[in-house]
Parts: structure tokens; sequence; C-alpha cells
């Protein structure tokens, strides 16, 4: 009997002394010391910050989301929400639909709760984020600690090129977006005050300068991955609108990147339409895709937001190479009149669809008013339809030639020393012989002024996500000066207030953050 | 005062005994006087009969005097209520028998468990509520949690219609935003993880071999469970074998349930003449038929349960072994739940009985199937179709031409097979041994086994419309659980005989661990291979995720009851938990407790008479929640799927992801403060307490936004507030009636509750700090309620629409302010009045919850016949009826393919777009509902049976509400939010109880 109780007081101080033990790790995800410990995971986590502007998550379609401060994930993918962002705000495009906040973009009337908005700024804080995790595992101490082989290291160090390229990409679309953004280096725990516009500019340009030489040469590298002419592309377009963000003139550094990209051995895709098919990644025109793949890289944003949610109406979706339509995205009257007509006969960039639609709109919510727009195919030239009917193998072609061409032109106009505007007119003609089929569209230096540019750039980059900074950069943005069908929810249109040339901190941001500042008007 | 209502109370009782009891047949007659044996009082109304002759009978008048004509021979049975049963034989036929009864609340010592021990109910200082089978709900009742609904204040369990479907348990209001707000599950000892496979991880548990259920609801009853007691502790005792022999018993029963809630959608025929008026360019679209669709998704259910019972036992050893069968059917066809259980309980007394031994070991053997909830699309899905279509590709259902549009409900009920099969295994063993030598100390360790295994495949036919471009879909799933647990802990028992105090010690240790492991795979592209599905299109890879937790705790507990007048109870617990980083992990968990049993003090005697018991009670307690995700500190990197690649050149290469965390979440703490009083008057006849609770919730977790720009997720579960809830609960249970062959108890309980968030995140935000929750369906990614400081919980937040003068919503798509333009501001309230109408003019409205519950049970027996009934009620809290606002717009009538519309289109909005944040879809949701009336008869038979009675009871038979949805009820279930939710039924059954 004693035995018995002594056993017992045994048996309990024992297990007592020996379980308080409550360190326990995860089994289905690693912590970074022992996730990080060869060339193949770095790969893998840099592919993350690249499908960060492709994919919506780790589980295709959807599943296993990145983004949770909004409730539908497919409503996170970057380029879904960017495009959103550039396009719905204007001429170019209305979306049918009534998610909440998704009609305040074309009418003027976003807030600062706006699910957008939000989405897309978070969307930018977490590619940076990633990015500068992925700069501080791959920092040589962080290495040793982790016991990387040197034999991996090179490979691993290219690979920073790239983050520091994606980095500086997310942050210029912050730059543009929301001007005024916490300017981070490396994931921390606090509450960082915000960059000036300077600031963040100069951190984008120098960054881009320091990894310019160490990237690979034009198509030199890795499909999919960045080479020197995407960070050329990247300077273009901050320098061309630097002025408009910061107020310096920089025409002269945007005309020499263009330059150096109109160099680089490209050249234009000889079928317009083919530059937004399935087999866009054989297009010796795009300098900077973002790949998406049916079976492989799949999403409900992307390219298959793009092919998709513009088809309805009496539109067959097979025609564009899938099987069925979201019925939300259209143009309005001022962008399809930017051609001399919509069947495409006279200017092949006029990809409109215009059976059953009306070309006026009195209620945006429906499909069947404003001009359809399938410019975006899951088909290739012969008509083969990609690996899956819902989710696309088209590219999206974040930087392609023809921009670079209007960039030199753009610059040249608005007085880049060194710009030629004979040779910008021979480039904007290049464009237009591709469009008309033969130089019958063809302009005269004498033809060639800002408005033109503005309007040409809309012809040829319309749906590419180019429109709202264009107009913030010729000023007609929010102004008067320009209306289009429901520009601040009239029909005939109207001026609206100029704080709207960027957009708000999100509401949840400034509760996070103590320190931040609303942009003005907000 | 008092006296007055005494004689009233005891002249009804009176005239109630001579209503109920006839004199029959005559022998000899006795006479004598019934008296109180300790105050020589006389008693008035005591029930006397002679034993098995329940027609015989007579009552005390108002002297204590009674008569009665019995013959030699025969027992008679003195009754009365708080009083023991006197029982005399007759002996002299003309004799006069005066009986002398004892007090019954002086002797029985109810003891009630309240973890880690047991104290008599008298010496309770928390506020604790045990149920006993007697006041269970009946009916079809798959899990044991359903039997507590509405009989315990402020304890508020709502499920839905769902076969096994779970419950949503919520006691004295929310005290979580993130965390779980389900009270602690202890069954016999063992605190149960509520999780793993089926609807209802509870259902392994079979109701009917449940003893009792015991709700620790403050904080000082429940700190001894720690981290884990911010919600309360429900705490489930299993029946066990009792002394005798052998005793089989048989339940069983039969019942149908009927759907019987009308539909809100239009009928055929209006149906036809809104698209002719409405939208007539659809009416080439329309069809001949008349389908009756909710018909032809539903149906009336048939359950069927049996339970067999053996126990018995000596003085060394008792056991009671339990078998259960339950079959299920759900209102939505081919949704099932089938059960098999199997229970063993053991008990072993060694060592001269200072040797308790207890086996406790479960098992259960599940069968789900997860029949879609088609219901909400049968409602609305174009009635003038058929269902088939013999041209169909879509396996020969009808289906519109449009991808996007709705589906037919039959063919997704039909072609869609969700199963899941689980098995759980609960097994305990306790030892409680009296240490010898020390008098009063005793050693109890427990260890415990819990193993939940589930399996289950989802599969969509190929030619299923909604897969149909994919192939069809397969996916598979394999999930085990187990947790392991040891407690062990001292009891120690003393008398201070020096200053009359008898003191109660407790410490112990407690280990428990839990592991889960699921793999999950799927495909689309399906082929048949030897008769079986398999998919060629790999959407999941199947990846094994894991997760292991544990939480390690030292406790301590003391009572002291000081002259039986002064009791006190302190108790503290430390607990370690691994979902914390290392500074956070342990967390300190204190309570003290102090109740005055007033009627001990010699300058009460006098109210002795009237009162039976006086105590006033007073605690307060810290308790903590870990009911939330594993890991939450810790930033781990995890490869992404096949599909979820990215291009570098030719190689598609697994994306890698690390996940942004607050390293510092810390323990989320309850602090609850109780002061309440328990009475009884007349002999307990009519008893029950008052309680007055507030309840501060500290570092509440939620799933906030990070500081943009810093962490690798944009929201990570963190700190960021504080919550209160505070209210009143008053418990009563009356005893009408007690006499031999009459009974009728009567529980009302009532709480009312506030809540309400005190501050959210940096201390110097401002009010307007606002988190959307509360998702609702009609259109992606929409939320209609928010959290928000000064507001409760979960609070709608919504448009102010401007209604007319008659109350009636302004239609959309009408230049109502007349500025020329159709837009919002037309029929919404701009409230900035900024001339736009967007998410700045949104409103907060009312709360979800209820802020007053009420629950009435009524026992009733009367001879062999005894009648049971459950009422509920709930006031205060609001629905969004999304049903409705989901449906109820003309632009509805052609969306991808023809809809039906809900009526309120027609009957109140003229809307033509949907208008989903309107408050006009916020309603009501007050209630009051008959919930079940069970009828039993007990035979006069001890032939064959020992004991024999049928029983019939009606479950969920009238619900009065303003609500003008389907059940208010269910909302409930859901947050307040009505979309699609799984009907509830009206049930009849009818059931035999046998023992052998």
């Amino acid at each position: 009997m004693k035995r018995i109780h002594i056993f017992l007081v045994f048996m309990v101080c024992f297990l007592a002394n020996a379980c308080t033990d409550l360190d326990v790790s995860p089994e289905n995800g690693l912590p970074s010391n022992l996730a990080f410990t060869s060339a193949d995971a770095y790969r893998s986590y840099l592919a993350k910050v690249y499908a960060s502007f492709s994919l919506t998550g780790q589980d295709g379609p959807s599943g296993d989301t990145d983004i949770t401060i909004v409730n539908d994930e497919g409503f996170t993918s970057y380029i879904r929400a960017y495009w959103k962002a550039q396009e719905l705000t204007t001429d170019e495009a209305v979306c049918g639909w009534t998610d909440a906040g998704i009609r305040d973009l074309h009418e003027f009337s976003w807030s600062s709760e706006n699910q957008f908005v939000k989405v897309l700024y978070y969307r930018i804080s977490l590619i940076v984020s990633l990015a500068n995790d992925f700069l501080h595992l791959s920092k040589e101490e962080t290495m040793d600690l982790h016991g990387v082989p040197e034999s991996d290291r090179d490979e691993i160090r290219a690979y920073r090129h790239d983050a520091r390229f994606l980095r500086a990409l997310a942050y210029w679309h912050a730059l543009d977006l929301f001007r005024n953004v916490v300017l981070a280096e490396e994931v921390s725990v606090g509450f960082p005050e915000q960059a000036t516009p300077e600031e963040m500019f100069n951190f984008i340009q120098s960054e881009l300068a320091a990894i310019e030489s160490e990237l690979p040469g034009p198509r030199q590298g890795d499909y999919g991955r960045v080479d020197q002419a995407g960070v050329w592309m990247l300077q273009a377009k901050l320098f061309l609108n630097a002025e408009a963000m910061i107020g310096q003139d920089y025409y002269t550094e945007c005309l020499a990147a263009c330059e150096k990209v109109i160099g680089a051995g490209y050249s234009l895709e000889p079928n317009y339409e083919e530059l937004f098919m399935k087999d866009n990644h054989t297009s010796n025109e795009i300098i900077f895709p973002l790949v998406s793949d049916g079976t492989k890289v799949q999403s409900w944003g992307c390219t298959t937001f793009l092919v998709q949610a513009a088809i309805g109406g009496t539109m067959s979706d097979s025609d564009s190479g899938v099987a069925g339509g979201w019925a939300g995205l259209r143009t309005t009257r001022n962008m399809v009149e930017q051609f001399p007509d919509l069947t495409g006969d006279i200017d092949s960039r006029a990809i409109f669809y215009t059976d059953g639609q009306d070309i006026d709109i009195t209620d945006i919510g429906e499909f069947t008013e404003g001009i359809a727009v399938p410019k975006y195919k899951n088909l290739n030239a012969a008509g083969e339809v990609g690996s899956n009917n819902t989710h696309v193998d088209t590219d999206y072609p974040m930087f392609r030639l023809a921009d670079a061409y209007l960039m030199y032109a753009e610059a040249s106009l608005r007085g880049a020393t060194g710009g030629d505007l004979g040779q910008s007119v021979s480039y904007i003609n290049e464009l237009r012989v591709r469009a008309y089929g033969d130089d019958s569209g063809n302009i005269a230096e004498a033809d060639l002024d800002l408005d033109f540019m503005l309007d040409e750039r809309s012809r040829e980059l319309y749906w590419e996500a180019t429109r709202r900074i264009d107009l913030v950069r010729f000023g007609v943005f929010t102004s008067g000066e320009y209306l289009w069908p429901w520009k601040g929810n009239v029909q005939e249109g109207r001026g609206v207030e100029e704080f709207r040339n960027i957009f708000p901190i999100p509401s949840s941001d400034m509760i996070a953050n103590p320190n931040l500042v609303q942009n003005p008007g907000y | 005062m008092y006296r007055m209502h005494l004689q009233k109370f005891r002249f009804f009782l009176l005239v109630l005994s001579i209503i109920t009891i006839s004199s029959q047949g005559i022998f000899a007659q006795i006479t004598g006087q019934i008296t109180d044996a300790i105050t020589g009082e006389t008693l008035i109304g005591v029930n006397v009969i002679i034993d098995g002759d329940t027609n015989n009978g007579s009552v005390s008048d108002i002297d204590g005097n009674y008569s009665l004509n019995a013959k030699i021979g025969d027992r008679v049975v003195f009754s009365y209520v708080g009083y023991n049963d006197y029982t005399i034989e007759i002996d002299n036929a003309t004799g006069t028998y005066n009986v002398a009864l004892e007090s019954a609340s002086e002797l029985i010592e109810q003891f009630v468990v309240v973890g880690y021990g047991s104290v008599q109910k008298k010496d309770l200082t928390g506020v604790v509520a045990k149920v006993g089978e007697e006041d269970f709900n009946r009916g079809v009742v798959s899990s044991p949690e359903k039997l507590l609904s509405g009989k315990v204040a402020g304890l508020q369990i709502t499920s839905n219609g769902q076969p096994g479907g779970g419950s949503r348990i919520v006691l004295r209001g929310a005290s979580s935003l993130t965390a779980g707000t389900s009270p602690l599950i202890v069954i016999d000892g063992v605190p149960i993880q509520v999780s793993g496979a089926g609807y209802n991880p509870l259902n392994f548990i079979n109701p009917s071999d449940v003893e009792d259920i015991t709700v620790l609801k403050d904080a000082s009853a429940s700190a001894i469970y720690g981290s884990r007691g911010a919600n309360g502790v429900i705490i489930i005792t299993t029946k066990s074998g009792k002394k005798g022999g052998l005793k089989v018993n048989y339940t069983g029963n039969g019942s149908v349930s009927f759907f019987n809630n009308r539909t809100a959608a239009l009928t055929p025929a209006t149906y036809r003449s809104a698209i002719n008026l409405k939208d007539p360019g659809q009416e080439p679209r329309l069809g001949t038929a008349s389908t009756d669709w909710v018909d032809a998704v539903t149906q009336n259910a048939q359950n069927t349960e049996h339970n067999l019972t053996f126990s018995g036992g000596s003085d060394k050893f008792t056991y009671r072994l339990t078998g259960g069968y339950l079959n299920n059917n759900g209102i939505i066809r081919y949704s099932n739940h089938t059960k098999f259980t199997l229970g063993a309980n053991l008990d072993f007394k060694l060592l001269n009985d200072d040797l308790r031994i207890s086996i406790r070991s479960k098992f259960a053997d599940v069968n789900e199937n997860y029949a879609p909830n088609v219901l909400g699309t049968a409602i609305f899905f174009d009635p003038t179709h058929e269902v088939y279509d013999a041209d169909s590709p879509f396996g020969g259902f009808y289906q519109h031409n449009q991808e996007l549009g709705a589906k037919n409900p039959v063919s997704t009920l039909e072609l869609v097979n969700n199963v899941g099969h689980i098995n759980r295994y609960l097994n305990s063993a306790t030892i409680n041994y009296d240490l010898p030598f020390v008098d009063g100390l005793s050693l109890n360790t427990q260890v415990s086994y819990d193993l939940s295994r589930g399996e289950g495949s989802n599969f969509s036919d190929p030619v299923l419309r909604e897969v149909y471009n994919n192939g069809g879909y397969l996916g598979l799933y394999e999930t085990e659980e187990y947790s392991s647990s040891l407690e062990a802990y001292l009891g120690y028992d003393k008398d201070l005989k020096g200053i009359n105090s008898k003191l109660n010690l407790v410490a112990g240790y407690s280990w428990q661990e839990k592991n889960a492991r699921t793999v999950e795979e799927s495909g689309n592209m399906l082929v048949e291979e030897d008769g079986e599905w398999i998919y060629t299109d790999t959407l999941d890879i199947p990846l094994p995720n894991r997760a292991t937790n544990r939480l390690i705790s030292f406790y301590g507990r003391m009572n002291l009851n000081v002259s039986e007048k002064y009791l006190f109870t302190a108790s503290l617990r430390r607990d370690g938990s691994t979902r914390f980083g290392a500074e956070n992990r342990w967390g300190l968990f204190p309570s003290a407790a102090f109740a005055w049993r007033m009627l001990e003090e010699p300058f009460m005697a006098g109210l002795k008479n009237t009162f039976s018991n006086l105590k006033l009670r007073a605690s307060y307690g810290s308790v903590g929640n870990e009911q939330f995700g594993d890991y939450l500190y810790f930033v781990y990197y995890s490869y992404g799927t096949g599909d979820a690649t990215y291009q570098f050149g030719n190689e598609y290469v697994n994306t890698l992801r690390g996940v942004g965390v607050d390293p510092g979440i810390k323990w989320e703490e309850t602090q609850s403060l109780n002061f309440g009083l328990d009475f009884g008057f007349f002999n307990n006849r009519l008893s029950g307490s008052l309680d007055v609770y507030r309840k501060y919730t500290k570092d509440m977790l939620f799933r906030a936004a990070t500081s943009a720009f810093t962490n690798l997720s944009d929201q990570v579960v963190t700190n960021i507030g504080e919550m209160e809830n505070k209210g009143v609960e008053l418990l009563l249970n009356a005893v009408i009636a007690d006499k031999a062959d009459f009974d009728w108890n009567i529980s009302f309980n009532a709480a009312y509750n506030q809540n309400e968030i005190i501050k959210l995140d940096n201390a110097d935000a401002s009010e307007g700090i606002i988190y959307p929750t509360g998702g609702i369906s009609g259109d992606i990614g929409q939320t209609i309620q928010v959290l928000r400081v000064g507001n409760p919980i979960n609070s709608f937040y919504s448009y102010n629409h401007i209604y007319d003068a008659s109350g009636t919503p302004l239609q959309d798509g009408v230049d109502h302010n007349g500025d020329g333009i159709v837009d919002l501001q037309d029929i919404y309230e701009d409230i900035n009045a900024d001339g736009k109408i967007n998410e700045d003019d949104l409103a907060i409205k009312d709360s979800p919850e209820p802020s007053v519950t009420l629950g009435l049970t009524s026992n009733l027996s009367w001879r062999n016949w005894s009648l049971a009934a459950t009422f509920r009620a709930t006031f205060g809290n609001w629905i969004y009826n999304n049903v409705s606002s989901a449906n109820g717009y003309y632009d509805r009538l052609y969306d991808f393919g023809l809809n039906n519309i809900h009526e309120s289109a027609f009957t109140s909005t003229n809307f033509t777009n949907r208008q989903l944040k309107s408050d006009f879809y916020l309603e009501n949701g007050s209630y009051m509902k008959l919930d079940n009336i069970t009828l039993s008869y007990q035979f006069n038979t001890k032939k064959v049976f020992e004991s024999l009675s049928v029983f019939a009871t009606a479950s969920n038979i009238v619900t009065l509400s303003g609500y003008s949805g389907m059940d208010p009820e269910l909302a409930l279930h859901s947050n307040g939010i009505d979309n699609n939710l799984y009907p509830a039924a009206f049930t009849i059954l009818a059931g035999v109880n046998a023992n052998f």
C-alpha cells in the first residue's frame, strides 16, 4: 500500500518536472533558419515576390490568400486592383458590378474605406515587405547564420537584384497612386512615418541605378524575370512623370532611358492583337511580363480577370478562349471615338465588340451599355485555346516597346535635351503602320503635339493600365477641361476635386499607424 | 407581508389538493395530526396516500389533521414539499397515527461538481447552475449541449436544423472577437478540445448517457480552469452504474420532421406577370411548367433512435454499459447523420474503499451526409421550367444557358455526394486515493486519451453544371486529432474544530497536449476507373498539415467554511501555453469568492419560517481565453501548391511564403465580478437566485491590420482592445404542487446582457475606429457589421434609407430629391453632407445579440401521466434579412438566367437594383418559441418490466415573432445574418422507455 503511495507521488513529481516544456514548432512550415539553407529556397522565395504581382495566394486559383483585409481573394490580385485604379477611374473603362466601392472609382466618390483602394495599397505593401524580408534573409551574415554553402551564394546574390527591382516597381506604383507612403527597407515592428514624394523618388532612382548593371542584358535572362531593359522602362516612367509628381523636370533622363530600350534589340509584334493573346510570351516586343498559366499559375485576377470580366451581352465566350464571362467591363464613347471606326478595319487596334452594345451609357450596371473590349484573349492567332478555359495562359504585358516609342516622343515634345521630333514621328508611324496595315494613317511632324500624344497613347495602350497616370500627367484627370460619361457621377461628366489625383491612405492604416498623415482632401 | 402571502399560498395549495384528490373505497378509518419534526408546527396540505393505490388519498387540513380509509397491512405514505417522505404500516384498524415530518433541506446534501472536486450545493460560493436529466430538452437530440438550450439563465445555445449540426454556445455575452466564445466543455473531468471532423465535435457523446450538466458561470467558479475559463465551463457527467442486480434499460423513439416554413418567392403565376411587367424582353426564356423547387429538394424526414443499457454492481464494483444508435435525417433530401455509440463506465473500490478507480470509455462511429443546402437556390430558381430536360448535357437536368446563372438545385442535390465518416474515442481513468496516515489527504489522478479520426470525400459528377467545364470535382480528406492529458491533484479536508470551521485544499498539476494532422487532396477532370472516380487534373496535392499544442498548468484552491455561515473560496492557476512567444507564455489567473449564509445567523432565526435559504455571494476572478490558432506568434515559411507557381524561364518554381505575425501577442484576459443572492421560500417551494455581473475583457485578440510596409501580412492576430459585458440573471424554481400523484415544477430563467466595446487599438485612437465584420451574400466581399468603440460587437452598419410618410422605403431609380440626377442620394441619407453616398455615410445600428433571453421549463405529472414543456424567448436582437436583400429587386429577375425574386420587391420596396446595405433589411428578431412538449405515460406493470413508459414529443412547435424571414432563432446561430440557413423542422416523436 505504501509502495503505491510512493510510486504515485513520484510519478506526479517526475511529470511535473519533465513537463513544463512549451517549445513546439510547426510541422507544416519552417522557421527561417531551417527554411533558407540553400539556393532553391531563395529561388522559391523570389518566385513568391514575383508571383505576388500576378497571383493572390499560395493555392491556385484561390484558397490560401496573401491578403485578408478584404474578404474576396480574387479582388486581391495586384494587377486586377492596379488595373481598376488606372482604368476604371478614366474614360477607358466602366464596370457594371455592384461590389461595394467599385462604381465609386468611375464616379470619383471613393473614400478611405474603399475596398479596391485598400487592397491595392496592401498589395503594394506586401510586395515591399516580401522583398525586404528576402533582402534580409539573403544578407551575407544571415546566410552565414543559416549555413548556406558558398557554392549557392552567387545565385542568391543575383536574386537580390530582382528583389530590389520588384520593390522599386511596387514603390513606383505607391508613389503614383498614394504619393505619401512609408519607405521601409526591412520588416519591422513599429509605426514608421511617411516619406516625402522626393525621398521616395530618390530612393527608386538610386535603387534602379544600383541594380541596372547587375542584371542580365535585355532578353538575356530567364523569361519572367526582369533584365536591364525592364529597369530602363521603369526609369523612363519614373522620369516622365517626375514633373507631375515632384515638380522636377527629368525629361532628358527619360529620353535616355527610352533610347536604351529602343536600342536593345526589341521589335514590334507584327500583329497588334497577338500582344494580348495566349502565346504572347513569344513576342519580341514585350519587355517585362507578369506571367499567367492556365494550369500552373492560376488566379482570379491578372489576365484571367481582363479576359473574363470583359465578356457579356451577346458575346461568345469561346471567341475569347474561355468558358463564361463575368459581364463587367466596357468602355465609353470617348475612347472608341479616338478611333476612325469601331470595326478595326481602318485602325486594327480597335478591338471592340458592338453587337447589341449601345455606345452610350445611361446605366453603368447594364453590360450592354458601352462598347465591349475583348482585347485580351485566351487564344492564339490560330484560334487554339489555352491550357484551361477558366484560367488563361495570356501573360500581362507590363512593359512593351511601343510604350518606349511613345515615351520617347512625349519626352521630346516636353523638351528633353537631345529629343528628336522627326525621330519621334517615325517611331509613332511605326506603330501606326502596324495598326493601319500601311502608311495611310501616318502623321506628319506638324500633327505631333501633346494633345495628339495623349490620344495616341490611349489608342495604342488602352486597357493597359496607363490611362489614369497619363491623364494626371496631362493635367486633365480631375479638371473640367476633359470630361467623359459619368465622370463625377453625372452622365455628361463634370470636373471633380483636384485632390483625387491621388488616392487616400486606407483608413485601416490610419488606425494601425498613428504616425501617418492622410492625403489632403480625404 | 410574508405571513399574508404564506397564508394565501397555503390556501391555494389546499384548494388545489381538494380538486386533485378524491377518496374511493371504504375500509377502516385512520386519523392523526402531522407536524414539523423540529418546530412542532402543524403542517397543512400534506399528502396522505396508500402506497400502490394512487386513487385513495387525503390531505391534512388547516390544523394538520387528516383522516383516511385504509385497511390493516396498508402502507401509508405522507409526503410534503421540502420534507422527507414518511411511511407507516397500518396495524390498527381505527388507530391514530400522528406523524412528525423531517425537513428535507437539512438532510439532503446535494453535491455539485465544480472542477477538481465537488462541493455541497449549500457551500457554493460561485455562480453554478446544475441541470439534471429531468429538465433536459427532449426530442431528436444529437449532441449533449442541445439538452441545455433555454435551461440556464444567460446561457444561449442555438443550433440550426442540420442533422447532427453544431451549436453556438455563448454564456453571459461573447467575451472575445477572434478567440472562441464557447465555454470550455469538460466531460467526466476531461477538458475536451471542441474540434475535429464533422459538423459538431460533441456528437460523440450520446445525450441519453448524460446524468447531469453543470455550468460554471462566474470567474470564481471557472478560474480553476484558468486560461480556458473566460467563457465559463460546462461540465458534463455521464451516468454510472448503481449497486444492485443487472438492470437493462431500453429507450427508443421514432420521429418525423416537417419543413413548415413559408417561402418568400413569387408564385409561378405572379412570377410570369412580373417578367411581363418588369423585364418583358426575357419572356421568351420562360418555360411552361410550374415547378415547386422547394418541394423538390425537401422531404419529411424520418428519424429513429435506440439506446440499450446494462448496469448494476456490488459494493466494490459497479458498471454501466451502453450502446446507442441514431439515424437523423434532414429536411433537405439526403442530409443525414447516423451514429453508433458505445460507452462503458466502470467504478471500482479497493483497499477498504480508500482507493477508487473509475474508467470512462466512450466511442462513436458517425456517418454524415453533408448534402448541399440548396434551399436558398430552390426558393428562387425559375419556377417555369421542369426539373428534367431530356436534351440537357448536364445529366438530363434543366439548366440555364448562362454559365454564371443559378444552377438547378435538384441537380446539385443529386449530383453532389459529400460524405464523411468519423470515429472518436475518449478514454479516461481516474484514481482517487485516500492517503493513509494523513487523515483527509487524498490523491487524485486522471489520465485521458481522446482520438478523433475523420475521412471524407466530396464528389461532383462531371455532368454537374457547376463543374462541367472542369470535368467534375473530387476532394478527399483525412483528419486525425489526438489529445492526451494528465491531471493530478492532492485534496485535503480538515475540520478545524477550534474555530468551528472546515477547510478544503486542492493543489494540482495538469498537462494536456493535442496533435492534429490533416491531409487534403483534390482535382478535376474525373475519369471512372474500375467503378471508382479518380481525378486526372490535380488541384491540391496531398501535403499533410500538422499542428501540436500543449497546455501546462499548476493550480490550487482553498475552501473555508466558518461556522456554516461564512464561506470563502480562493483559487490560483498558472497556465503555460505553446500558443504564445517565450515572453508571454505563462499567465496567472486568480479568483476569490465569499458567501454568507444569512439564515444561520441567530438574528435571522425569526425568518426561518418564511425563508428556507438565503445566501449572499460576491466573487471576483481573472480568467483567460486560448481558443485560437497555433503559431500565431511565430513567423514560418511554407510552400505553395503546384497551381500557384511562378515561371522562371522554362521552369515553374514553387513559391515559398512567410506569414506575418505579431510576435508579442499575449493572453486575452477576462475579469469578472459577480454579486448574487440565493433564496428559497416556504421550504424551497419557491427558490431561485439573482445575480449581477460585469465581465471585462482586456487585450482582446482580433485579426487587425498591421502598420503597412512593416509586416509580411496585411493583417495579423493581435491584442487590440477591451470589451465589457454586464448583466443581470434571475432564476426561479417554483414547486406548484408536490403530491404523490400530482407534481408540478416550473423553472424560469431570465437574463439581461449588455455588450460594449470599450477600447480599440492605441490608447489615443478616436471613437470612430471601425473594423468590418459580418460578411453577407448578394455580392462579392460585402459586410454589414462592424466593431466600433461604444457599441456592441458586430453592430449592424448600414445606410439610412429614406422612408415616405407611410413608412415605405423610397424606391431607387427615381429622382426623389429633384436635383436632376438619379443616384443613391435620392434614397439614402447623406450623413456627412458631402454630396456623395459612399462608405462614409454608413450608420451604426442595433446589435444581433439579444439583450434579454428568457427560458421556461414546466414539468407536470399527474398519476401515471407527465407533461414537460420548454419555452424560450429573446428580445432586442436584430436580424439582417439577407434572403430578402439579395433577391428582392427586379434586376434579379434576369441575372445570367432567369431567377425568381423575393416578394419584398413587390410588397414593400419596388427596388430595381439591389440595395444590400439599406437599413430596410434590418429587422427586429425578438421571438418567443414553444420549443418542445413531451407527454409520457407510465404503465402500472411490474410483471415483465420493472417499469415501462411511452412518450410523445413535439418540437419547434410555435414561434411568435415580427421577423419576416424564416425562424429568427436560426439567425442567432449565424450572428444575426439570415442567409440560406438550414431550416429548423417541426418534429413529432413517439418513443418508449423500458426497464427490465
